[in-house]
């Protein structure tokens, strides 16, 4: 990776200490979670609150360790992303997870279809949308049909198999 | 029975016609996405455990199989003609490989890896098949705390021993140990982290969490990246048949190939292309065409090739003797026994003796028939290099979120694969390895119970874990592993100069 | 005694490598230059692969 030419060298890394945070904040929910756990350790004194204790408290180790690793800039430098690609493809997946449910399998992934090929530059969503809704479908049919997984069928599946 | 007599066994297992028909889909699927830039072997396995959920486990545990062994040929293909690995086993390889393509020698440069990765991987799945017997004579007498012992091993050298950083390694390692705690507890029946929320009572599922950080993790890493590059695809022009000087040129570096990658694929230390860099530093420097190096050596491909077949085959060893997985894909295949109720280890060598050796066996036939896709057939996948990148990875995010889907058809998986797989994408982007955090998720739930069998059997005497000779032993190693690398990165940045000095001799 | 130490120090050193450039690539980061060259790995040419 080239090394940006124009940035000073870093000392504290911002990023790397919400991090840091982070896992203290995943500790702390471990240690929390088993303290209200019945330790029934009998003979062997390790009980089922004992590892998440052991985990909870390596995590918060390993957060202070990270603090010091981010107040020293000691973090690999990271390249500057292109943001909104990554927001299309998690917007997708999100209209995929709303819509599951309620529009059926092929609608809902022709949108996360639809939304992935944008993010890697395939823009017209008027032609991408139904592209992706028909690749869907026909995956629906071969998998469901088929292969008997359970696909959630929508309004287009049952126009087609009626039965489902 | 001797380990021939089971392979001759094996044989008939592997020879009937479905299996047969497994191992072909197998091989095929294995090839066309180690051919693909950006989805591997470990993300194709995860994809299709739901998908088999059904199907027969002999069946489906050979397909894996093949799926792993076609990822390192087809990987090869993509590296020589696009300069792109499709596999990063095959990163090295684009390295001579693609030199060789522009020159015109695009043929044999692919031939001498089909050709290499075919004698490597008959020669590892048949060390494959009269190490284990061995391997699993020794095991059979392991108990609680030798397992632990063990797992605490691969813990430390998939996650803090070789990896750029130990933190980071660390903390993949240790995020992969809480997931592991949700859900309802084994022994006691507690429900663990799972805040009254009935979904999670179950556990975090393993596929749900390999796909979303190996597809939907690496999907938005790649669609972040400010540059996007778009290689012309090299044809191959004139013969694809190797030469009698390529063949002279190639054999050697073959068996060297094969001799260097098993044992680095059998030890827990990571995946298989650490073999293929050792393996070109070894070509390097045992070769007679030194000049040639970095301008197309055959050398270059025949061994790092014939390393990561050799390399597959040894991951399998730890895998099915043991039960321990090495890399990010042997744990994904322990998880594809696990979801049909089989553990891998010693004890399935003798309850389940016909699926093992079917195994095996089915992977020298898988090895032929990659063969037979990989030479003759190579046209045909030269055109899936040509599938433009909005249409592949909007392919892999459909393909990814139908397997969850037909695991479990809720919103609420859906959003676990969007939050894990923003996580994935977090990860990349900070440098934290993510072999570690699947493998902790893995393995955690089965050391915690080999740990709490242990303590009651010595009724809280935490001195029994080291009383074994075997289990000090590997604890002895994995700490070692943890402490030295530290050490040696904490001293190595002030000889980091020295270093460079000591190296002109 | 001396060179056979030398050389168990070079081949560890080799693997150490090896294993640094592998945990580098698959991270789709690159690796460390005094790793490649370790591996007598070019670097220039080595960047021109799209990891």
């Amino acid at each position: 990776m080239s090394v940006s030419r124009h940035e000073p060298p870093r000392r504290r890394d911002t990023a790397a200490l919400i991090v840091a945070a982070g896992l203290v904040v995943i500790g702390a929910v471990l240690l929390w979670d088993s303290s209200r756990l019945a330790d029934l350790g009998g003979y062997s004194g390790v009980g089922p609150a004992s590892v998440p204790r052991v985990v909870g408290v390596a995590l918060i180790g390993l957060a202070i360790w990270t603090a010091v690793e981010a107040m020293r800039g000691d973090f690999p430098l990271r390249a500057p992303q292109n943001i909104p690609p990554v927001l299309w493809i998690v917007a997708g997946l999100a209209a995929q997870l709303i819509l599951l449910n309620v529009a059926g399998f092929s609608i809902a992934t022709g949108l996360l279809f639809a939304f992935t090929a944008r993010a890697f530059g395939k823009r017209n969503l008027a032609m991408t949308i139904p592209i992706g809704i028909a690749v869907s479908f026909v995956v629906w049919t071969i998998f469901s049909q088929l292969l008997m997984l359970h696909l959630p069928a929508g309004p287009l599946e049952h126009l087609v198999f009626p039965r489902g | 029975m001797s380990a021939f007599e089971f392979l001759l066994q094996g044989l008939a297992t592997a020879a009937d016609p479905m299996m047969l028909l497994y191992a072909l889909v197998g091989v095929t699927l294995g090839t066309a996405v180690g051919v693909l830039p950006g989805i591997g072997p470990a993300l194709t396995v995860a994809l299709l455990l739901p998908v088999t959920y059904r199907l027969d486990p002999a069946g489906s545990l050979i397909m894996f199989a093949g799926i792993y062994y076609g990822g390192m040929y087809g990987g090869s293909t993509t590296s020589i003609l696009l300069n792109t690995p499709g596999e990063s086993a095959s990163i090295i390889t684009a390295l001579e490989g693609n030199k060789m393509a522009r020159k015109g020698r695009g043929g044999p440069a692919l031939a001498t890896a089909a050709i290499g990765s075919f004698i490597a991987g008959l020669i590892a799945t048949l060390l494959l098949a009269f190490l284990a017997p061995t391997i699993v004579k020794v095991a059979l007498v392991f108990g609680a705390r030798e397992y632990f012992a063990l797992m605490v091993l691969a813990f430390v050298t998939v996650s803090a021993a070789f990896g750029d950083s130990a933190l980071r390694g660390l903390t993949s390692l240790f995020l992969g140990l809480a997931l592991a705690c949700v859900g309802i507890d084994q022994l006691t029946g507690q429900a663990r982290l799972s805040f009254g929320v009935p979904e999670l009572l179950d556990g975090i599922e393993v596929t749900t969490m390999a796909v979303a950080m190996f597809a939907v993790g690496e999907a938005l890493f790649i669609a972040g990246q400010r540059v996007q590059v778009d290689e012309e695809v090299t044809a191959v022009r004139g013969s694809i048949w190797m030469s009698r000087k390529d063949w002279a040129r190639s054999w050697k570096p073959w068996l060297r190939g094969t001799f260097i990658g098993f044992p680095i694929g059998a030890m827990p230390a990571g995946g298989a292309e650490i073999g293929t860099f050792l393996s070109y530093a070894a070509e390097k420097k045992l070769t007679r065409h030194p000049e040639e190096f970095g301008h197309g050596a055959i050398e270059g491909v025949a061994g790092p090739e014939a390393a990561n077949n050799a390399s597959a085959a040894g991951t399998l060893v730890p895998l099915l003797t043991l039960g321990l997985p090495t890399s990010a894909t042997a744990a994904i295949m322990l998880a594809g026994f696990q979801q049909f109720g089989l553990q891998p280890g010693p004890l399935l060598f003798a309850t389940n003796p016909t699926l093992v050796w079917g195994l095996i066996a089915s992977l020298l036939i898988a090895n032929a028939m990659l063969l037979v896709l990989n030479l003759p057939m190579i046209g045909l996948w030269v055109k899936l290099l040509k599938v433009p990148k909005p249409w592949l990875y909007a392919g892999i995010l459909l393909f990814a979120t139908l397997g969850t889907i037909g695991a479990n058809p809720s919103s609420f998986e859906l959003g676990l694969l969007l939050a894990f797989g923003v996580l994935g994408y977090l990860m990349r982007l900070f440098g934290y390895p993510i072999a570690p955090i699947v493998v902790g998720l893995i393995l955690g739930p089965m050391a915690e119970q080999q740990l709490r069998r242990a303590l009651s059997i010595s009724q809280g005497d935490w001195l029994y874990l080291i009383q074994s000779p075997i289990a000090a032993t590997l604890l002895a190693i994995a700490a070692l592993a943890l402490i030295v690398p530290l050490i040696l990165r904490a001293r190595g940045k002030g000889e980091m100069l020295s270093q460079l000095a000591a190296e002109e001799d | 005694m001396h060179r056979a130490l030398h050389s168990l120090t070079s081949v560890l050193s080799t693997i150490r490598a090896a294993i640094a450039v592998a945990s580098a690539t698959e991270a789709h980061r690159h690796p460390a230059a005094a790793d490649l060259r370790r591996l007598g790995i070019d670097e220039a040419r080595f960047a021109k692969i799209h990891l």
